[in-house]
C-alpha cells in the first residue's frame, strides 16, 4: 500500500497506477458528496468523474497545506456547484417563506445515511445546495451567498425552508416507525 | 429552537455523513482514464501540430528566401552584363567619338545580347581603326596597339592622336568574373575580331585604313550597319572633330583577373608576325586557364558524395490505434483486449542512431540512404498478470506478448489474475533502412533541403518491463511468436537544415515525420496501430570531393 505522499508524487508524474490507487482510496467517500448535491446516482457519477479529472490535472499545484481528502472534497463540491449553477440559472433562488417548524426536537441519530441522502435529494434545487453547504460543509451564509451569487438573506431563507422540509420528513419517518414499530435502518 | 439545538441538528447531519461511503460503478474509472488519455492525446497532438507548423513555416520561409534569391540572381546577372557591356560600349564610344548617329546606334543595341556581341566586335574595329589611323599619322616607331576586347586598366596604352594634339587615354575593357561565364558566347565575336585585326594589319601595311570595314562585312554581314558607323567614327576622329573623353567604369567592373593583351611585336617585325594569330593563341591560353579555374572552383563547391553519422530523438503518437472486438466474453479475452488497447494506444518516446550516405543526382536533387537503429518506448497501466501452469512464483506482466493468440498454448493452463494497477514499459526495437530523395532549396554554406522517401523497418525485438518487484522482464524477438510484423514499410518526410563547417564537413538538423504504411502489429492480432513519429535528428556529414 502506497503512502499518501507516494500517491501524490506518482499522480504528479502522471503515473496511471498511482492515479488509480488515489481514485480507489477516495472514490466512495466522494461519491457520497456528489450524491448530496445531485438528484440521481448517474448525475453524481458524472460529477465524480469530472471532479477526479480535475484532481489529477490540478494535483501538481496541491501544496499539501490542507489534508488531501479535504482538498479533493473541495474540488468535488466546487464541481458539483458548477453543475448545479447551470440549473440555478434556470431556476433562480429567491427568498422563501419560512414554514412553521415544530417545536419538538427531531433527531437524525440512528437513521442510515442512505435515507438521509434520499431526503436531501428530494429537496428543491436551491434548498438542497444551501442545506449541504451550511449544514454539512459548514460554510457561513455570507460565504454561501458569495459562492452562489445570491444575497445572504436568500441563503438564510433557503436554508430555513430546507431545514423545515427535512424536519417534516424526519418527523414523518419517526411517526411511521412509531406506528408500525419497525426498527430504524 | 434555540441556537444550540440548531447547531446540534447540523452536527448530527455532519456525523451521519462522516464515514459514509457508496461504491461507484466500474465505468467511472474507465471514463476518467479515457478523459485523461484524451487530454494526453490532445497535448501530444498540440505538440505535433506545433512542430508540424514549425517545420512547414521553416520550409515556406526557406522557399521564400530561395525564391527571392533566384529572382535577384536572375534579374541581376543579365542586367549586369548588359550594363557592363553598355558601359564598355559607351566608354569606347566616348573615347572615339560623340557622333550622334553612332551614339543612337549603340544605345539601341544595349539591351540586346546579340547586338552587344556585335558592339564588342565593332569596338575592336573602332579601336583598330583609330589606332591604326593614329599610328599612321603620328609615329610609325610606336608599337602597333592591336588591343583586344579584354584588357587590364594598368596595361592601357596611351596613343598619341593626330595633329590636333589630342592625347587619348584608352580605357580598355576588363574581365570580371561575370565576363568569364560569357567568354564562350564571345568567342564568335573574338574570331570576327581576329579577322578584323588581320585585315587591319594588312591595311596598315598597305596604307588602306578603311579596308577593315570591308573585311568585317565579309566576315559577318549582319554587322554592316554598326561597322559603317564605326568607320564614320574613325573618320570623325581622324578629322579631329570628335571630342575625346574618358569615363571610369564603376567598381563592379574592375578587373579581377589579369586581362589579355596582344603581344606587342617590334616595329620591324610587324609585317612578318601575324598579330591576329598571336591574339588567338593568347586567348586560347586564357580560355584554358579560365576553364581550369572554373573546374577547380566547381570541384571545390561540389558535394557529390557524402557519408553521415547521427542520432535523433522525438515522440510517437498512437491515437489512431484500434482493437478488434473480442468475441469471447471470458476474463482472459477481456483482459487481453484491454491490455492490447492500452499497449497499442500508448504514446511514447523514440530514439534512433544511424549512419547514412548521400549522393547528388543533379544540381538540386539528392538521393540519400542509410541504416539506423530505432527504439520506441511507451508506458501503459495493467491491472492483471498472466499465470502459466499455476506458476504463481513467476507471473507475467499483462502484455500483448502474454495474450498474443499465436502464443496460446493449449497444453498449458494459462490464467489471468487481477492485481493492483501497475505500470508496464514496452520497448520496441527496429533496424531501419531509409531511402529518401531530397530537393536542395538552398544550396549555399547554409543549406535547406526537403526530403521524402520510404524506410524498410526490420523488427528486432520488444521488451516488456513491468514496474513491480514480483514481475520479471519479458523479451520477444521477431518471428511467428511475436505480435509485431517482421518487416514493415514507413513513409518518411522531413526537412534538413545544414551548415558547412569546412571543406569536408557539414552539420545538419533534421526534423522529420515517420508513418508506417501498415499496422506494426500482425493482422491476426486484431490490432491496428500506425504510430506517427516526429523526431529531430542531428547529423554530422563528411563530404567526399
Amino acid at each position: 500500500m502506497l503512502s499518501e505522499d507516494e500517491l501524490i508524487s506518482g499522480c504528479r508524474k502522471g503515473n496511471r497506477a498511482s492515479q488509480k490507487a488515489l481514485y480507489e482510496l477516495y472514490c466512495r467517500k466522494m461519491l457520497v458528496v456528489c450524491l448530496r448535491y445531485s438528484k440521481t446516482t448517474a448525475e453524481a457519477e458524472d460529477i465524480l468523474q469530472e471532479g477526479f479529472v480535475k484532481v489529477f490535472n490540478a494535483i501538481k499545484d496541491f501544496r499539501q497545506e490542507a489534508k488531501l481528502e479535504t482538498w479533493i472534497t473541495r474540488i468535488m463540491v466546487n464541481t458539483a456547484l458548477n453543475v448545479q449553477r447551470r440549473k440555478l440559472y434556470l431556476y433562480p433562488m429567491v427568498d422563501v417563506e419560512e414554514l412553521n417548524l415544530p417545536d419538538t426536537e427531531v433527531s437524525v441519530s440512528g437513521i442510515h445515511f442512505g435515507q438521509l441522502l434520499e431526503m436531501i435529494q428530494t429537496l428543491p434545487h436551491g434548498c438542497q445546495i444551501v442545506f449541504n453547504l451550511f449544514a454539512i460543509e459548514g460554510f457561513s451564509h455570507k460565504e454561501i451567498a458569495e459562492k452562489l451569487g445570491i444575497s445572504e438573506g436568500t441563503s438564510k431563507s433557503q436554508f430555513a425552508r430546507a431545514k423545515s422540509l427535512m424536519q417534516a420528513k424526519l418527523l414523518k419517518e419517526s411517526t411511521y416507525y412509531e406506528r408500525y414499530g419497525e426498527a430504524k435502518i | 429552537m434555540n441556537d444550540m439545538e440548531r447547531r446540534k441538528f447540523e452536527d448530527s447531519f455532519q456525523d451521519a455523513f462522516k464515514d459514509a461511503e457508496v461504491n461507484p460503478s466500474e465505468n467511472v474509472w474507465t471514463n476518467i482514464e479515457l478523459d485523461l488519455e484524451k487530454a494526453q492525446g490532445d497535448k501530444m497532438k498540440r505538440r505535433l501540430l506545433f512542430f508540424q507548423t514549425l517545420a512547414a513555416a521553416s520550409v515556406v520561409f526557406a522557399m521564400c528566401i530561395a525564391g527571392v534569391g533566384y529572382y535577384v540572381m536572375n534579374h541581376e546577372s543579365p542586367g549586369n552584363l548588359a550594363r557592363q557591356s553598355e558601359g564598355r560600349v559607351y566608354a569606347d564610344h566616348d573615347k572615339t567619338t560623340t557622333n550622334d548617329q553612332q551614339n543612337a546606334q549603340i544605345g539601341k543595341d544595349s539591351n540586346d545580347a546579340s547586338r552587344i556581341k556585335e558592339n564588342l566586335a565593332d569596338r575592336a574595329s573602332i579601336d583598330d581603326n583609330s589606332t591604326s589611323s593614329a599610328a599612321d599619322k603620328s609615329d610609325n616607331s610606336r608599337p602597333l596597339n592591336n588591343d583586344g576586347d579584354i584588357r587590364h586598366p594598368s596595361q592601357a596604352d596611351e596613343t598619341s592622336a593626330d595633329g590636333n594634339g589630342v592625347t587619348q587615354q584608352n580605357e580598355k575593357l576588363k574581365t570580371t568574373p561575370q565576363d568569364k561565364s560569357s567568354l564562350g558566347k564571345k568567342s564568335t565575336a573574338l574570331i570576327a575580331d581576329a579577322k578584323i585585326q588581320r585585315a587591319n594589319n594588312a591595311a596598315n601595311a598597305h596604307g588602306l585604313k578603311n579596308s577593315a570595314s570591308t573585311a568585317n562585312v565579309d566576315s559577318d554581314p549582319t554587322k554592316m550597319k554598326t561597322i559603317s558607323a564605326s568607320s564614320a567614327a574613325g573618320a570623325a576622329k581622324d578629322n579631329g572633330t570628335g571630342s575625346v573623353t574618358s569615363r571610369k567604369l564603376p567598381p563592379l567592373n574592375q578587373a579581377a583577373t589579369p586581362a589579355l593583351q596582344l603581344p606587342a611585336p617590334a616595329t620591324d617585325q610587324a609585317s612578318s608576325a601575324d598579330p591576329g594569330m598571336l591574339l588567338l593563341l593568347a586567348r586560347a591560353e586564357e580560355e584554358k586557364r579560365f576553364a581550369a579555374e572554373d573546374k577547380k572552383q566547381a570541384k571545390s563547391k561540389s558535394e557529390k558524395l557524402w557519408t553521415s553519422v547521427g542520432f535523433a530523438a522525438g515522440g510517437f503518437s498512437s491515437t489512431n490505434s484500434s482493437v478488434a472486438a473480442v468475441p469471447s466474453n471470458t476474463m482472459y479475452s477481456m483482459n487481453s483486449s484491454t491490455t492490447a488497447a492500452q499497449q497499442s494506444k500508448a504514446n511514447g518516446v523514440s530514439y534512433s542512431v544511424g549512419v547514412g550516405f548521400g549522393t547528388k543526382l543533379s544540381e538540386r536533387w539528392v538521393l540519400q540512404g542509410g541504416l539506423s537503429y530505432l527504439t520506441q518506448s511507451s508506458d501503459y497501466t495493467a491491472n492483471s498478470v498472466v499465470v502459466v501452469d499455476n506458476n504463481f512464483a513467476d507471473p507475467k506482466a499483462a502484455s500483448m506478448l502474454a495474450f498474443a493468440p499465436q502464443l496460446a498454448d493449449e497444453s498449458k493452463d494459462t490464467r489471468v489474475a487481477q492485481t493492483f494497477p501497475y505500470n508496464v514499459n514496452n520497448n520496441v526495437r527496429f533496424m531501419s533502412v531509409p531511402l529518401q530523395a531530397g530537393y536542395l532549396v538552398v544550396n549555399k554554406k547554409f543549406g535547406v533541403q526537403v526530403n521524402a522517401g520510404v524506410a524498410t523497418d526490420l523488427f528486432l525485438k520488444n521488451t516488456v518491463t513491468p514496474d513491480g518487484a514480483g514481475l520479471s522482464q519479458t523479451t520477444q524477438g521477431r518471428g511467428d511468436d511475436s505480435p509485431y510484423r517482421s518487416f514493415n514499410f514507413s513513409g518518411l518526410m522531413g526537412t534538413e537544415f545544414s551548415y558547412r563547417l569546412g571543406y569536408h564537413y557539414r552539420l545538419s538538423l533534421n526534423p522529420g515525420l515517420r508513418y508506417p504504411f501498415n499496422s506494426v502489429y500482425k493482422s491476426n492480432t486484431g490490432i491496428e496501430s500506425t504510430p506517427l513519429t516526429f523526431d529531430v535528428g542531428l547529423r554530422f556529414k563528411y563530404i567526399f570531393h
